[in-house]
């Protein structure tokens, strides 16, 4: 890099030149290795079974026939189309869990960053060390105490320990203590205000990026929940779309009594990435403004 | 300080409550008890629509292709019981469930598929998960069911049957007709002549392999041995804490090292069986023949292939050894009963009845790409005269069918996962890691074996 | 932290502190109670039991921890997970930083596209990217054996014993390098700029500025995002096991710990063992995490 301007004024700096090029070649480079596996379902989710393993244009282009409206047309109707059941349920779990583990967090970061309280910091240790602790280990004691209290089976079972969020927790209480000044929380309990009214009022409308990311993330844990929802459901009626797709997978590996829906499995998979990626594209802002809280030094 | 305590007393009391939980196991006799409430699942949530919604409800696990018929069929022939069907997961994953249920003490189904090598898990040890059915007057449709798939729900018991059986997978040869036309070679009826014709079509230059061996295969191999009258595994019913595991002998080192030397000589390929690559290379023709279970047909065959039209292959009897190689079988299941069944007399009925008629048998076959075990079909001359698109026309059940009925029966282990879990990295590291036959087979053996006896099982030969 | 700035507060105050902090903490603390202190505690209780088909259930103290100790099939599971982490963690992070000082400087439409594009893996469930990838690695059905040859090269074989290394490493790269970059880059976004006008006055370029002005501002997140990485990559799971579908005998069923501890619960039936294995294993998570936050502690901002 030797062609760098580095006298302009003002707040915008440009790379110019050769390094330009550069930076162009790169970030196509990027792009082309993070589509590759986009583009590979987009093309999938349009071939028939056969049409996937014997496509004449190989596994990157077309098939020579359309088949993804004859695909989601099979998707209405397989199992008398359950594939929109767990659609439906998918969102059910990332919409309302999503909503339920943010206003915990938000609640919890609050109450750490803006109260003291005895045990706080023993209790935000704990929090941190909950981060590291392996999934599989909770898989199991989770499954059979749910059992016991008649949890299996039901919505429930998958709603609830999605409510945790540990990491959202974090992310609130950085927030809280650096974007909202205690003078301002003050200012309103001298004018009368309630705890709960000052928080509302108050402190929520302040946090408001910062509660868009923690929702954001929680959505997409619930969104992305796979193991403990394969363990504690047995419906499939109740089933996510993670764990109903490898359903079909399994389904669709050579054995005795198995069925190939491959089709059913690549165009159920695209559509059922939709939803976040849109989200993604439009909600990005909300990313990149609540994320810096967490990692600025706290 | 207070918290804590709470914690601890709930605790407490989950433990205590699981403790009771498997102590009530053992104050039985051994056997899985009978119950008989005739409304414990009237608010099940199943996958089918029932009937007759005032009926008494039999709760089912299956992942039969094509069973929401057989399930309406039953549900609309039968008005004082009816069937509410889930699929429970395909193969291992149902296992898991079951077991999951196990340890909860509930919601277990009250019948459940499982495959034939799946069944002793359930049935060793300290208590028993399914219902002896001889209990429910089973006994009496011995002769319905071939001697094999009967033989597989009694492991080798005169007086307990565990199961229903509903399908197999008959031991035969795929043969892709158009090359072995093209190459003008004649389609082997012995192991000898298998070899023979993988260096003859090889020399004449087909590009493609002979077959491929697949050392991920689990009941595949299990027929393999079988066809040299080795049996590797060893449990009975009568005698359920002692176990016998044995690969090394004579009889099993010269199938691997057939098998070890095609490889070596590069006649055959050696891919997992459920890489989606073998699929793509069956369906390109890159496979002269195919030495698989008769449910191939419905799965790969239907898969690989646009239409039936495109498909070059025909089934022929496996390769034998010499003239007393015995017929075999690879997979296929059976409905049991478990010990959570609400009505356990209802349930015994619902899995003897699933597929019990003309109509069941013959959805089985048509909707579900089954191979039946039920001796009325297998001798019907319907069935027998067949003719299967995919394998261009052919008559195939005059092959099968015979060699369904010569099937013994196979015995498996109560905790064949893990041993098809070594049993796969054994034969990998044989073909690929060059590991020498004898020393794979010896230390698969006493892995095994010392497995077995870490878990409380004894050890007894396998003959 | 906001220790300090609460010192200030009256007195008074402290006992209505006391009772609000618990209101907006306890929602937070039941669930965590409920689902992760007493299942754990539960776990741990599990792996002081034996369960054997033959004996069933009794009481073995502490003699599955001595198991895990001298068992082969754990330490080997563990090594490769920690070659993973030596492998993985720095070309994650090496990556995400190096696109989020690229795109930090680059302000132009495509780069906020490739900012979106980059991140985009990380709306797609590890379930279905694993999945995708498992298609793409296939030698005949997936796009490489043609992609290479155009460049007259063979495609490596992706699912074999001497590629599955490499093909993990790309599978989760692919899906967690955009997560990390969007935190480093919200980082960087939120540097005020009049810190590099001074440099800049003062005739540094944009790799100095980059070098000694943006990458230590940003070291709190990169801790941050190293940790998380380390914990992930320790309790490797996901992703092995989907493409074990494809090939069985190149990732056995005990590939991971984590692996390992699944296979025994739900495989062979071993849950009271798979408990000992799958605490054993948090034990090593949070060892390596404490060591590594030690090892920081100046600039993490987790010590408290």
């Amino acid at each position: 890099m030797t062609t760098i301007e580095h006298t302009r004024k003002g707040t915008e700096h440009r790379i110019q030149g050769n390094p330009r090029i550069f930076t162009y070649v790169v970030l196509i480079l990027c792009c082309c290795y993070f589509l590759l596996p986009v583009w590979w379902l987009i093309i999938a989710s349009t071939k028939t079974n056969s049409g996937l393993f014997n496509g004449i244009h190989g596994s990157m282009w077309f098939d020579s026939t359309n088949a993804f409206w004859d695909n989601l047309k099979q998707l209405g109707t397989y199992q008398d189309g359950i594939y929109w059941r767990w659609f439906a349920n998918t969102l059910l779990y990332a919409l309302v869990g999503g909503f339920g583990a943010t206003a915990i967090s938000v609640m919890a970061g609050y109450g750490f960053a803006k109260y003291r309280f005895r045990g706080k910091t023993l209790y935000f240790n704990i929090i941190l060390g909950a981060l590291m602790i392996p999934a599989t280990a909770l898989v199991i004691p989770t499954f059979l105490l749910m059992s016991d209290i008649n949890l299996t089976d039901t919505y429930w079972a998958v709603l609830l320990p999605v409510l945790l969020n540990p990491f959202g927790v974090y992310l609130m209480r950085i927030y809280c203590s650096q974007s909202l000044p205690d003078e301002m929380l003050e200012a309103a309990r001298v004018d009368g205000s309630g705890e709960f009214r000052t928080f509302f009022q108050v402190a929520l409308p302040i946090m408001t990026p910062a509660i868009t990311t923690v929702f954001l993330l929680s959505i997409v844990g619930a969104w992305n929940n796979f193991f403990l929802p394969s363990v504690v459901l047995t419906n499939p009626n109740l089933f996510p779309i993670t764990v109903g797709l490898s359903q079909w997978q399994a389904r669709s590996t050579a054995g005795s009594a198995a069925e190939q829906i491959w089709n059913l499995l690549t165009s159920g998979a695209f559509i059922s990435v939709i939803p976040m990626v849109l989200a993604f594209i439009f909600l990005q802002r909300y990313w990149v403004g609540g994320l810096a809280t967490g990692s600025v030094k706290a | 300080m207070f918290q804590a305590k709470k914690i601890l007393s709930v605790l407490a009391t989950v433990a205590v409550s699981m403790s009771l939980a498997a102590c009530g196991g053992s104050n039985s006799t051994g056997t899985a008890s009978a119950s008989a409430d005739k409304h414990a699942n009237d608010n099940a949530s199943c996958t089918n629509k029932v009937v007759h919604a005032s009926a008494e409800k039999v709760t089912v696990w299956a992942w039969y292709p094509g069973f929401q018929k057989i399930v309406d069929h039953f549900n609309q022939t039968h008005s004082n019981v009816q069937v509410c069907w889930n699929n429970g997961g395909q193969g291992g994953s149902e296992y898991t469930r079951f077991q999951n249920t196990i340890k909860a003490g509930k919601g277990a189904p009250d019948v459940i598929q499982l495959e034939y090598e799946a069944m002793p898990q359930f049935v060793a040890g300290k208590q028993k998960y399914l219902v002896d059915l001889a209990d429910y007057g089973m006994k009496a449709y011995k002769s319905d069911y071939t001697a094999g798939a009967w033989n597989s729900v009694t492991f080798g018991s005169s007086s307990s049957i565990y199961a229903v059986p509903v399908d197999a997978g008959p031991f035969v040869m795929y043969v892709n007709q158009a090359v072995f036309d093209k190459y003008g070679i004649k389609v082997p009826t012995t192991w000898a002549e298998f070899e023979q014709a993988g260096k003859d079509l090889k020399a004449k230059g087909y590009t493609g392999k002979l077959t491929n061996w697949q050392t991920d295969g689990t009941a595949v191999n299990i027929a393999l041995f079988a066809q040299k009258g080795a049996q590797v595994y060893k449990y009975t019913a009568s005698d359920p804490t002692k176990v016998g595991i044995d690969f090394n002998q004579t009889s099993v080192k010269q199938v691997l090292k057939y098998w070890q030397n095609l490889a070596k000589e590069g006649l055959i390929d050696t891919a997992d069986q459920s890489s989606t690559d073998t699929m793509k290379k069956f369906g390109a023709g890159d496979y002269a023949t195919y030495v698989q279970a008769s449910w191939f047909i419905g799965y790969y065959v239907k898969g690989a292939f646009k239409t039936a039209t495109d498909s070059p292959f025909k089934i022929y009897e496996a390769p034998k050894w010499n003239d007393s190689t015995p017929d075999v079988n690879q997979g296929g299941s059976a409905f049991a009963v478990t010990y959570q069944a609400k009505d356990t007399k209802a349930a015994a009925s619902v899995a003897r009845e699933l597929y019990g008629d003309d109509y069941a048998q013959n959805s089985g076959v048509t909707d579900g790409g089954l191979f039946p075990t039920w001796t009325k079909l297998l001798s019907s001359s319907e069935f027998i005269t067949q003719t299967y698109p995919y394998l261009n026309n052919q008559k195939a059940n005059e092959i099968i069918a015979p060699v369904a009925k010569g099937w013994k029966g196979d015995q498996f282990l109560p905790f064949q996962t893990y041993a098809y879990d070594a049993q796969q990295k054994a034969f990998a590291s044989m073909v690929k890691s060059g590991t020498s036959v004898d020393s794979g087979v010896s230390s698969l053996t006493s892995s095994l074996r010392s497995y077995a006896e870490q878990q409380g099982f004894t050890i007894e030969s396998v003959k | 932290m906001s220790h300090r700035s609460t010192q200030s507060k009256p007195k008074r105050r402290i006992g209505k502190d006391n009772l609000w902090g618990w209101i907006f903490t306890g929602p937070f603390a039941v669930i965590f109670i409920l689902f992760l202190v007493i299942p754990l505690v539960y776990a741990f209780y599990m792996s002081l039991f034996t369960y054997t088909q033959i004996s069933g259930t009794y009481f073995s103290g502490f003699a599955n921890y001595i198991r895990v100790v001298k068992d082969s099939v754990f330490a080997t599971g563990l090594l490769r997970v920690i070659l993973y982490t030596a492998v993985m963690v720095p070309i994650q992070l090496g990556l995400a930083l190096g696109l989020a000082l690229l795109l930090d400087s680059f302000k132009k439409k495509f780069a906020s596209f490739s900012r979106v594009v980059i991140f985009l893996p990380y709306a797609i469930p590890a379930v279905i990217g694993a999945l995708m990838w498992g298609f793409m690695y296939s030698k005949l059905m997936g796009p490489f054996t043609t992609l290479f040859s155009l460049f007259g090269l063979q495609a490596p074989d992706f699912l074999s014993a001497g590629g599955i290394f490499g093909s993990l490493v790309n599978v989760v790269t692919w899906q967690w390098t955009g997560y990390y970059m969007i935190i480093l880059y919200s980082a960087l976004q939120s540097i005020p700029s009049e810190l590099y006008e001074s440099a800049r006055i003062d005739g540094a370029n944009e790799a100095k500025i980059a070098l000694h002005i943006k990458v230590p501002m940003v070291s709190g997140s990169m801790i941050m995002c190293t940790i998380f990485s380390l914990i992930g990559t320790l309790q490797f799971f996901t992703e092995p096991t989907i493409l074990r579908n494809q090939a069985p005998t190149v990732i056995p069923a005990e590939y991971t710990p984590n692996m390992y501890a699944q296979a025994l619960a739900f495989g062979y039936n071993q849950t009271n063992y798979s408990a000992t294995v799958s605490f054993s294993l948090g034990l090593i998570v949070v060892i390596f995490s404490i060591i590594f936050m030690r090892l920081t502690r100046r600039s993490n901002g987790l010590g408290d």
